[in-house]
């Protein structure tokens, strides 16, 4: 999967509109990057790349390439 | 662990909630939630809570429990003398002391040859409650058991520790009434139950009580994402475990009923078990989390019509605790009753010391 198909997926997670997000952008500055978006994000990590993130993990995600980063 | 209980079926399942319903776009409306609309929108979309029962100001959950159990005692003509075990299965209770147990077997007039007590479970409580009360009815000469669970949870407010979470408009108000009837004919029913005491923080009302006995804040908390990754991967082990141990597969059962915790949860939970999401049966669109009352409200609102014979069941409750329990049973879909609706609340004779 390359970085655009990535963003796509987050953009699905995330509920936003394509084309919003962009790898450098901050998480704190992303309305949408909440407590319910963030049970969104386990679930596609998980059922895309079959990896489980923990509260720990998420806590450190400052950017979206943080959670690009993941994605592998 | 795997139990196993037999000689005893389930005999009817009732559910009691209070008249007023609330949607939450009502409620945002109303009362504003610090939620703007599009939030709520992806609240309703995510944990698939369109709304709940919210009970009157006096009203607590053993009035819901009492009026449930006082429907499917009455409708079954159980004679209440022969009522070996009596349960009441929550963290709501009447008072500190003594159990709320007690005060129901007096309300519903159950004879004094009955064992009551209460046991303080979350979401687990409802399949704990069926092994407990199934386990001593065996060892007795109980003729029927009565199972009470539920939970008034709009009188908690819920803490996140994300400033952004607004749980509390997850829950609602339920309680909920199971009979237990020795029959030697009944099908076994199979139980797998776990426990992690270590994870004790997950989830906690820490105040108020004996620990921390003054009241620094009236909240739960709940550690949302820890939650979260418990129920979608231990509680799917744990069907799958007990499934294996049954040599069955999703196709040898006709409805999986899981606690109703959100949407999300319960679609993940699914998936991980090979069921297909119709065998899933819903009830927290109208419910909420009703915590140890959701897998008997789902049945209810689902199969509370129906008049079709026996049914074979995979149920199973996940939370607090942490605690997490499933059980392969079956029940006869016509016992399942119709929903009871009431405001009434108990007088005790203390309301007025304030």
């Amino acid at each position: 999967m390359d970085e655009k198909e990535k963003l796509a997926l987050l953009e699905e997670t995330f509920d936003v509109d394509e084309g919003t997000l962009s790898p450098e952008m901050l998480l704190d500055d992303i309305d949408e990057y909440d407590s319910m978006t963030k049970l969104s994000l386990i679930v596609m990590v998980e059922d895309e790349f079959g990896k489980k993130l923990t509260g720990a993990e998420i806590k450190e995600f400052k950017t979206v390439q943080d959670i690009l980063n993941v994605m592998v | 662990m795997l139990s196993t209980i037999s000689g005893i079926r389930i005999g009817a399942v009732a559910v009691g909630v209070p008249t007023r319903w609330v949607s939450l776009e009502e409620q945002f409306g109303f009362e504003g939630s610090g939620m703007d609309e599009k939030t709520l929108k992806k609240f309703i979309k995510n944990t698939g809570v369109e709304g709940r029962y919210i009970s009157v100001e006096k009203q607590t959950n053993s009035d819901l429990c009492c009026a449930a159990a006082e429907k499917l005692l009455s409708e079954k003509n159980i004679d209440r003398n022969k009522i070996g075990v009596l349960i009441y299965v929550s963290q709501t209770f009447d008072y500190r002391q003594p159990a709320t147990s007690l005060v129901l077997q007096h309300r519903l007039n159950v004879g004094m040859d009955c064992m009551a007590f209460d046991i303080g479970l979350g979401c687990s409580g409802y399949v704990y409650g069926l092994n407990v009360i199934g386990s001593l009815m065996m060892q007795s000469k109980a003729e029927y058991g009565l199972l009470m669970c539920g939970e008034t949870g709009t009188r908690d407010i819920i803490c996140g520790k994300d400033a952004a979470d607004n749980e509390d408009i997850l829950f609602g108000d339920a309680g909920t009434a199971t009979l237990l009837v020795r029959d030697p004919d009944a099908p076994e029913m199979h139980f797998m139950s776990r426990s992690d005491g270590s994870r004790f923080r997950a989830l906690i009302h820490p105040w108020g009580f004996y620990r921390n006995p003054v009241k620094v804040r009236d909240v739960e908390y709940m550690d949302g994402i820890s939650v979260f990754n418990f129920s979608t991967e231990e509680a799917p082990e744990l069907i799958n475990d007990l499934m294996n141990e049954m040599k069955t597969s999703s196709d040898d059962y006709d409805y999986l009923v899981l606690h109703q915790a959100n949407k999300l949860i319960m679609k993940q939970i699914a998936k991980k078990t090979g069921f297909p999401e119709e065998k899933s049966l819903k009830s927290i669109d109208v419910f909420g989390n009703t915590s140890s009352a959701s897998i008997a409200t789902a049945l209810v609102k689902n199969l509370a019509d129906s008049d079709k014979g026996r049914s074979r069941f995979l149920l199973s409750g996940y939370g607090i605790g942490l605690s997490w329990g499933a059980v392969d049973c079956y029940i006869d879909e016509k016992d399942i009753l119709p929903l009871v609706k009431t405001d009434e609340y108990f007088e005790d004779g203390y309301q007025s010391i304030n």
